[in-house]
């Protein structure tokens, strides 16, 4: 393989997103293990499942005891969206090689959806299956290769203490604020406002298990309405 | 080795890649359904989040109320929105908002 390769080329174009996966994989691998997985399931869910916010939800539900049918169901509903990434990469790409598509589509995340949605457009046809591969394959790797170190990490630090434990558990948390800040504007805010009061309420009830499936899916009801209510407003 | 959580695990991966596969097996064709609908989606990720934010950061019917539950929570998340605000780096804001909850956590045990 040539340095000019398409699979190396995407591979360097897919630096920022390596960047960007590392820190947050070694959190997950952290969090994971504090969360009592073994390392091994860590790494097989960043492996198989690669997707972090399910991943992260996984532990958090799973560490509150949810049923594993809700998370399962949940986390499904959540991964839907995935389903429309697909169409406007497979449009970008030449029918020649289908057979490769179904492996290849095991690295689509968000960013990686990203990231290929423009950088395609610039790659000549003959060149974009390399090129695509090249970018899911060097994001996967970042992602697989942070969990192992987090989880190795975690191993280390778990049965330090209290205080240490629970500052280690307040990973999932702070992650959380940082995946809902970009989005707390115009209704979604309203939406985040009901689903966190209802949760809220729920765990002080002493039902958190069915008070999360139902805040959550209060809230995008109320972001509904309100969207709804918004644009008819508007119109 | 858990076994519940390794089917969980490839369940949820199987279903991911059934997600991210179909569509490059049926040319496309799956972007027709409509765009409120894969936007509830979209939005119902934010609220599991938001949701499980809650039950992470609220204490239990059994737990005491008071500056040893409440201080390294709001400390921690305060921590958090502010740092990432400011850097809008993701590893570095949760470094910022673990040290803020065990800073807390020392000052009020």
């Amino acid at each position: 393989m040539t340095a000019s390769s398409p699979f190396i080329t995407g591979a360097r174009a897919a630096l920022p997103i390596v960047g960007g996966y590392l820190p947050v994989a070694v959190t997950f691998g952290i969090v994971a293990a504090e969360g009592g997985l073994a390392p091994v399931e860590t790494v097989a869910a960043s492996a198989i499942v690669f997707s972090g916010a399910a991943q992260f939800l996984l532990v958090g539900m799973r560490a509150d005891a949810l049923p594993a049918t809700t998370i399962l169901g949940l986390l499904i509903a959540i991964n839907a969206r995935h389903l429309f990434y697909g169409p406007p990469i497979a449009r970008r790409l030449p029918a020649s090689r289908p057979g490769l598509a179904p492996v290849i589509a095991h690295g689509l995340t968000d960013e990686v959806f990203a990231l290929s949605l423009t950088g395609l457009d610039r790659q000549p046809e003959a060149r974009r299956w390399g090129w695509f591969a090249g970018v899911a394959a060097a994001a996967w790797a970042a992602w697989v290769a942070g969990t192992a170190l987090g989880a190795a990490a975690g191993g280390a630090l778990a049965g330090r203490g209290a205080a240490i434990s629970a500052t280690l558990e307040f990973a999932l948390p702070a992650l959380f604020v940082i995946l809902l800040m970009p989005h707390f504007k115009g209704t979604v805010r309203l939406g985040m406002a009901a689903a966190f009061s209802l949760g809220a309420i729920a765990k002080l009830a002493g039902a958190p298990n069915a008070g999360i499936p139902a805040a959550a899916i209060a809230g995008t009801l109320v972001w509904y309405g309100a969207e709804s209510w918004t644009r008819r407003s508007s119109s | 080795m858990d076994a519940p959580i390794l089917l969980l695990i490839l369940a949820l991966g199987l279903a991911t890649f059934a997600f991210r596969a179909v569509p490059f097996l049926t040319g496309g064709r799956v972007d027709r359904l409509p765009p409120r609908l894969v936007e509830a989606l979209d939005k119902l990720g934010l609220m599991v989040i938001a949701a499980i934010l809650a039950v992470s950061l609220i204490p239990g019917p059994g737990e005491p109320i008071g500056a040893a539950t409440l201080a390294p929570p709001l400390a921690g998340v305060a921590a958090t929105i502010a740092v990432h605000a400011w850097l809008e780096k993701v590893g570095l804001t949760i470094l910022a908002g673990m040290a803020a909850y065990y800073l807390a956590t020392l000052a009020v045990g």
